[in-house]
């Protein structure tokens, strides 16, 4: 970067043509080398993304790569240079999140349609039956020393596997068998049955019922899964094939044919309204199911109404509360001469400097168990009755008001104080030679004051309480849960932890694609708060324009 | 003798008379500062209550939650500080080291890319400018965490393209790097001048190059990931993920900033002939070290306590960030163990407290500027 070509506006750039070759300069040099190699990786990306249908990704990457071209071959676009690194990451780590969210939820993807179609179609093959007459196997059990099992199957034509057996539950192992002609046999009684194989000793009645797990093995031969019973082997089929040409798959257990619906992502057979569904789910574009859900769905919409109003008590309650204390804080401090002023102030800012995360998690520590916790204990000290702070409907929410306005008072004082020592004091001044009392002048002439220098930072602070995540969900996880609801829903979930139970908690499944409308919702308020701000701020330039 | 015992004596009592008449009845003293006292007691109290309580608990020798003990507990110990290291269901150690790693990492590349655009916005002239800058004051509006489902499945996808990274035998790297560095070290050596410094350290580079890509082609077998792959439970996926917050409120401040660095340094360093990445890294990037101080603070600050996407994107016990982990650990099957819940707290947030109280008046004075001037 160091011996970059320098944008001599004095100088006419020379023109590189092959003939000075020479002349072209390092620097220029390696920058087409690096645009080469960066080329090279996106070409190869292509066929990947296309193969993935990857669309959104596949169109951001290939505008990009054509802009880092021309940003870095065509010298009137080098200011844009500077640039370059930066959005790269706001596109792909901000910008392309954000919209590909809201084709999230336009989609269907949730627990059982998580995989694209050709993915579901190959995982779905894969699952197998034991028909009512299979393909039977002799078994015979070989150990050693150490406790290894290896198992040899013998087909009706003769044909010999070997190898290691795994769990049925276990995924299939691609290469576990081997033909024991192969490998070091020993058959001193020549019944055709090997006494020894590979090291291993073939093991007698007794050991075999020793064998843990004897009832849930299966072996892979190259001609397909077996069962292991006691001394046979049986092996299963397929359940399923896929017609490609007719998008239909085949049951072949219970002899039925199951067409894919494209709407629900589901093979489904027989009758395409009440027939049962066949094999695994895939993604598929719904349109606005999930928002129409939200809107029209008792189910879905209860929960929703509820978080959301909780929500806007939860960020006003908290903004009212900081800034109140903040507030009175400020003022008493405001005195020159107060003595251990520097101390107070820096013992109260100490909620601001302390890691967010620590400090939940102790208050947690702090509120929970109903009699023994500390909080409790000091509360009946007063002679007041165990409170259950965390698991009581009323008190939870009295929990995170109170650890939120612990968490964000010192910020609010500190700004505050800032603000009032902006005050001209002259102002103050005039209101009390016209006559003003303390109160009067705090009240008509600080307050206003005091509003239209810190209400840019309210506003923000509402927005940053509004999805405040991390203070509900190392509280009370959103929990006491609400019950009735089919969706995860607790009594303090504000939206973002809402939608974070809903796309991730292993206990109901994984819904994004209702997860994600739901983030549209917060994407909206979001959207508003910042009009807001913006109208506000503009208003508030117009009148102290002059500044 | 007796006069001088009489002089001090009357000047006394001549003190206490007017201090006496100077002093303020009680009433006026509570309604001036006394209740300024009671209110900072009562609210330096409150924000030190929990912090004390958890060097309390951390030095208590029963894992207790109790607050009946006084807070030195009897028996104090630093027990649980040494468990901390031990106790294996609990990695404190790994999540500091990886929480530190990701912070560092990110806030290093984050404050410069940041400076990088706020150069451009500053120094340069170009159409869309202010364009550009109300784009990036919009989109900072919408925090990176509110796309966290979109993130996630970005990411699994990810993992499922490049697979884990790129593995092979790491010997061709060093082959590759081998020649590189000598074909760059010639490029220098050719156009820097006889005895120079920089024509030695080009030979240096030759050398160094060449002896690498010897030492390479003698064994490059060993097989190992030389590019990480880029997905969930990586560390490079979540800086990654972090970068995209690079561009946003922390341009703006920088921005503000280099704009009161005079223009006339930068016209001078032109007419000496410098370019203009001279220009950044020379002139404008130390002049505005205060704020890039004060920026990489917050920032560091901001990624070691971020939660949300840390605990989608590292699930992994041993790829965790100590925020996740801490979490984990307080709800697992351990949450009785509250000494070293609280040893841990210590530890792994006192530093930052520190760091924060020192760098207050900054960042406070920074923030303030920023957000209301917007």
């Amino acid at each position: 970067m160091a011996t970059e070509i320098r944008p001599d506006q004095d100088q006419e750039p020379q023109r590189r043509t092959f003939r000075n070759l020479r002349q072209w300069g390092t620097g220029y040099l390696v920058k087409l080398l690096a645009l080469a190699i960066m080329n090279g990786f996106v070409v190869v990306a292509i066929p990947f993304l296309w193969g993935d249908s990857q669309w959104l990704l596949l169109a951001a990457l290939v505008v990009g790569a054509i802009g880092i071209n021309i940003v870095f071959l065509i010298e009137a676009a080098m200011p844009l240079r500077w640039l370059v690194p930066g959005v790269i990451f706001l596109a792909l780590m901000l910008v392309y999140p954000l919209f590909y969210t809201i084709y999230v939820s336009l989609t269907n993807w949730s627990t059982g349609h998580v995989l694209t179609k050709p993915q579901a179609i190959e995982q779905t093959l894969r699952e197998t039956f034991l028909p009512e007459e299979p393909q039977r196997f002799t078994l015979a059990y070989y150990g050693d020393d150490a406790g290894e099992l290896r198992v040899l199957l013998v087909d009706e034509s003769g044909n010999q596997y070997f190898g290691e057996p795994r769990l049925e539950s276990e995924p299939v192992v691609d290469d576990a068998s081997q033909d024991p002609a192969d490998l070091e046999t020993v058959d001193s009684d020549g019944d055709g049955t090997p006494e020894t194989i590979d090291g291993f000793d073939r093991l007698n009645l007794a050991a075999i019922l020793q064998i843990p797990n004897i009832d849930d093995l299966a072996f892979d031969t190259p001609v397909g899964q077996a069962i292991l019973e006691a001394n046979r082997a049986s092996l299963k089929e397929f359940r399923y094939s896929y017609d490609e040409a007719r998008d239909v798959l085949i049951d072949n257990q219970l002899q039925l044919e199951c067409p894919a619906d494209g709407t629900i992502g589901n093979f489904v057979c027989g009758d395409p309204e009440t027939g049962e569904l066949a094999g695994i789910g895939w993604r598929v574009v719904i349109g606005f199911e999930n928002f129409t859900s939200i809107a029209t769905d008792e189910r879905v919409r209860g929960p929703f109404t509820r978080v959301i109003s909780w929500n806007i008590i939860y960020a006003v309650l908290s903004v009212g509360t900081q800034f109140g204390l903040g507030l009175l804080l400020a003022l008493s401090f405001q005195k020159e001469k107060l003595r251990g002023k520097a101390l107070y102030r820096t013992l109260l800012i100490i909620p601001w400097a302390m890691p967010g995360f620590i400090s939940i998690i102790i208050w947690r520590g702090l509120l929970q168990g109903t009699d023994f916790g500390p909080a409790n204990q000091l509360i009946g000290l007063f002679g007041f009755e165990a409170i259950s702070w965390l698991n009581d409907p009323f008190w939870a929410r009295v929990s995170i008001i109170l650890v939120n306005l612990w968490l964000g008072f010192p910020y609010m004082f500190l700004v505050i104080s800032g603000a009032l020592q902006a005050i001209p004091s002259d102002v103050q001044e005039a209101a009390r030679t016209d006559g003003a009392s303390g109160p009067q002048i705090f009240r008509k002439v600080t307050m206003p004051l005091l509003f239209i220098s810190t209400a840019p930072l309210l506003i923000a602070s509402f927005a940053f309480n509004f999805n405040n995540f991390i203070n509900i969900f190392l509280l009370t996880r959103g929990g006491p849960p609400l019950v009735g609801y089919d969706l995860p829903v607790g009594e303090t979930d504000i939206l973002i932890s809402f939608t974070y139970n809903l796309a991730i908690s292993t206990g109901r499944g994984q819904n994004f694609g209702l997860a994600s409308a739901f983030t549209f919702f917060i994407f909206l308020i979001v959207v508003a708060i910042s009009a807001f701000s913006f109208r506000f701020t503009r208003r508030l330039e117009q009148i102290y324009g002059g500044e | 003798m007796a006069a001088s015992r009489t002089t001090p004596q009357k000047l006394t009592e001549d003190a206490r008379t007017t201090r006496r008449l100077n002093r303020r009845p009680f009433a006026v003293w509570a309604r001036d500062l006394g209740w300024r006292h009671v209110v900072g007691v009562l609210g330096a109290v409150f924000a030190m209550f929990p912090i004390i309580w958890i060097i309390s608990a951390s030095i208590n020798p029963l894992d207790s939650l109790s607050a009946n003990s006084s807070i030195i507990p009897e028996g104090a110990t630093l027990e649980s500080y040494r468990e901390l290291f031990d106790d294996e269901t609990l990695k404190f150690s790994t999540w500091i080291w990886n929480s530190v790693k990701i912070a560092l990492i990110a806030a290093t590349l984050q404050l410069f890319m940041s400076a990088m655009a706020a150069f451009s916005f500053s120094r340069l002239r170009w159409k869309g400018r202010r364009t550009g800058l109300l784009v990036i004051l919009l989109l900072q509006m919408f925090p990176q965490f509110l796309a966290f489902i979109a993130l996630f499945l970005f990411l699994d996808q990810l993992d499922e393209i490049t697979g884990g990274g790129v593995k092979g035998p790491r010997g061709l790297v060093w082959i590759g790097f081998g020649i590189v560095l000598a074909v760059a070290g010639w490029f220098i050596v050719r156009r820097t001048l006889r005895g120079g410094m920089a024509r030695i350290s080009g030979y240096g580079m030759i050398t160094l190059g060449l002896l690498l890509f010897v030492l390479a082609l003698m064994d490059p077998s060993k097989s190992t990931v030389f590019i990480p792959g880029v997905g969930l439970n990586t560390h490079t996926g979540i800086i990654l993920v972090y970068l995209g917050g690079a561009i946003g409120v922390n341009t703006w401040l920088i921005k503000g900033f280099m704009d009161s660095i005079p223009f006339s340094l930068d016209e001078s360093a032109r007419v000496d002939g410098a370019s203009q990445w001279d220009t950044f890294s020379r002139i404008i990037l130390p002049l505005s070290r205060p704020v890039l101080a004060v920026i990489f603070v917050i920032t560091f600050v901001a990624l070691y306590n971020e939660y949300i996407l840390a605990s989608l994107l590292l699930t992994d016990a041993d790829q965790t960030t100590f925020a996740v982990g801490l979490q984990l650990f307080s709800t697992g099957q351990y949450s009785a163990k509250w000494g070293q819940m609280a040893a841990a707290g210590v530890l792994g947030g006192f530093p930052i407290l520190v760091v924060m109280l020192a760098a207050q008046k900054n960042i406070v004075g920074g923030l303030t500027a920023g957000s209301v001037k917007g």
